[in-house]
């Protein structure tokens, strides 16, 4: 990846990784806290039951993420939109607010695939629930390694340019309409990481997620966010 | 009388901690002892009114399980195997329930809605309510609102429980309530799922809101007392 950032479309503009499960190197710990325990220990059964589906986990097909960046000449940003071409995404002010001075934009996508999911489901119609959400979770922890991944990645490629990335920011989060999934999804080739997106903007497999990220040399990656947002009702939601 | 009380508090503690049978190894320190399995086969050998397994025992234990997930004290995990030792124990009880000796407190119809296919959320519910005496009606996910209409149709005392978890489906909810009302007008709706509000519960016309699977008890339970 070594085309200027003045640069127009080109085909390294857009780059796809096919992760294998231990290059993520999801720990038993991390897994705990996704499910809830914080600094406590999950009881015996559970840290049972997530070294158990770790080891499946490491049997699995590997992960695919990627991105496209959208270089300055394709972006325009205003505080509560983002125009790509004929694409506009009316992110909302919250999203404006922390993509101020970026110059352009990367689109990341991750998907566990379909693998996951299937066994997850098997083994709740086994009638072993527990161990089937916590492969459930685990896929959902590994969906956002692979989005901080791309984030590596993508640091990696734009620092020789002076770039800096903003914060990641998802459709359905933050003021910004679920439904523009769709929207997000045209600006990528079709199947992109073997995604597709129904109208509702649930995209299939479940387990997959998308993000944008602002770049530029006045991109600024902000500590804590939900303080900025005024919904109360967030599950994400985090006051600290 | 005593042995009657000292077994439905075991029976309680088993579902509490998710004590499934002699055989589960967990948790540790009930390990080698007998679980809800067990213990309800033996209520019943006992003479125990199956009414009272079901209330002092099975659904003592698993309100306290709702408390403590509500309190965020236990998580998922702890709730699902509470529920395994739920379903344990209500196994024994089935026939009681088939022959009127033993009754539901009411039922639930329970879906998520069009164009959803998240599931776990709504298990969650369905086990908690089920932990509360309930019967449910589980219908899966992507459920049509004719879906919903027919269900009750088979089964009109039924309170009706709809999930989603997206924004764009949680508009799904509109038209089945719409149409779920326009059936069967005394039917009661509760809906719950991460994008919900208690203002879009209003909006709608659904009847409650939960934010959490014991606010979904919670509004089973009134409902039942209203009657």
């Amino acid at each position: 990846m070594t085309a200027h950032p003045d640069m127009h479309e080109t085909e390294s503009s857009v780059r796809e990784f096919s992760v294998s499960p231990e290059r993520l190197r999801l720990t038993p710990e991390a897994i705990e806290r996704r499910i809830g325990y914080g600094d406590e220990s999950a009881p015996d059964n559970v840290r049972a039951a997530i070294e158990e589906m770790l080891a499946v986990f490491d049997s699995a097909d590997p992960f695919r993420c990627g991105f496209r960046i959208l270089d300055p000449g394709q972006v325009a940003f205003h505080p509560d939109r983002i125009v790509c071409g004929k694409v506009i995404f009316r992110t909302g002010s919250i999203i404006g607010r922390g993509l101020k001075g970026c110059s352009a934009l990367a689109l990341l996508a991750a998907s566990a695939g379909p693998d996951l999911s299937e066994r997850g489901r098997v083994l709740i119609s086994e009638g072993r629930e527990l161990a089937g959400y916590v492969l459930d979770t685990i896929a959902s922890e590994c969906v956002e390694q692979c989005l901080e991944h791309l984030e590596s990645e993508l640091a990696a490629a734009t620092a020789s340019w002076g770039w800096r990335l903003s914060n990641r920011y998802s459709p359905g989060y933050c003021g910004w309409d679920v439904v523009e999934q769709a929207k997000f999804f045209s600006l990528l080739h079709e199947n992109f990481c073997g995604i597709t997106v129904r109208s509702s903007g649930l995209m299939v497999p479940l387990k997959s997620a998308s993000a944008l990220v602002g770049l530029g040399e006045n991109a600024e990656r902000k500590d804590y966010e939900c303080s900025l947002c005024d919904r109360e009702d967030c599950i994400i939601r985090n006051d600290g | 009388m005593k042995e009657t009380s000292s077994i439905l508090q075991s029976i309680a503690q088993c579902i509490e901690r998710g004590k499934v049978n002699r055989a589960s190894p967990y948790p540790p320190d009930l390990r080698d002892r007998d679980g809800a399995d067990e213990l309800v086969r033996r209520a019943i050998d006992l003479g125990i009114d199956p009414q009272e397994i079901l209330t002092d025992g099975l659904m003592t234990g698993m309100k306290v399980v709702g408390e403590e997930f509500r309190a965020k004290r236990i998580f998922v995990p702890e709730v699902l195997m509470a529920a395994k030792a739920m379903t344990a124990g209500m196994e024994h009880l089935r026939p009681f329930f088939a022959s009127s000796q033993a009754t539901h407190r009411g039922v639930m119809i329970l879906g998520t809605v069009l164009g959803d296919l998240h599931d776990i959320g709504k298990r969650l519910v369905g086990m908690m309510v089920e932990g509360a005496g309930w019967e449910v009606i589980d219908l899966g996910t992507d459920v049509a609102p004719e879906d919903f209409v027919a269900a009750v149709e088979r089964r009109p005392e039924s309170v009706v429980g709809l999930s989603a978890l997206l924004t764009t489906t949680m508009m799904n909810m509109k038209e089945t309530v719409a149409r779920l009302k326009e059936a069967h007008p005394e039917t009661k709706i509760i809906i719950g799922g991460a994008p919900v509000t208690v203002a879009f519960a209003h909006e709608i016309g659904a009847d409650a809101y939960a934010p959490d699977p014991p606010g979904a008890v919670d509004f089973l339970n009134s409902t039942v007392a209203e009657i």
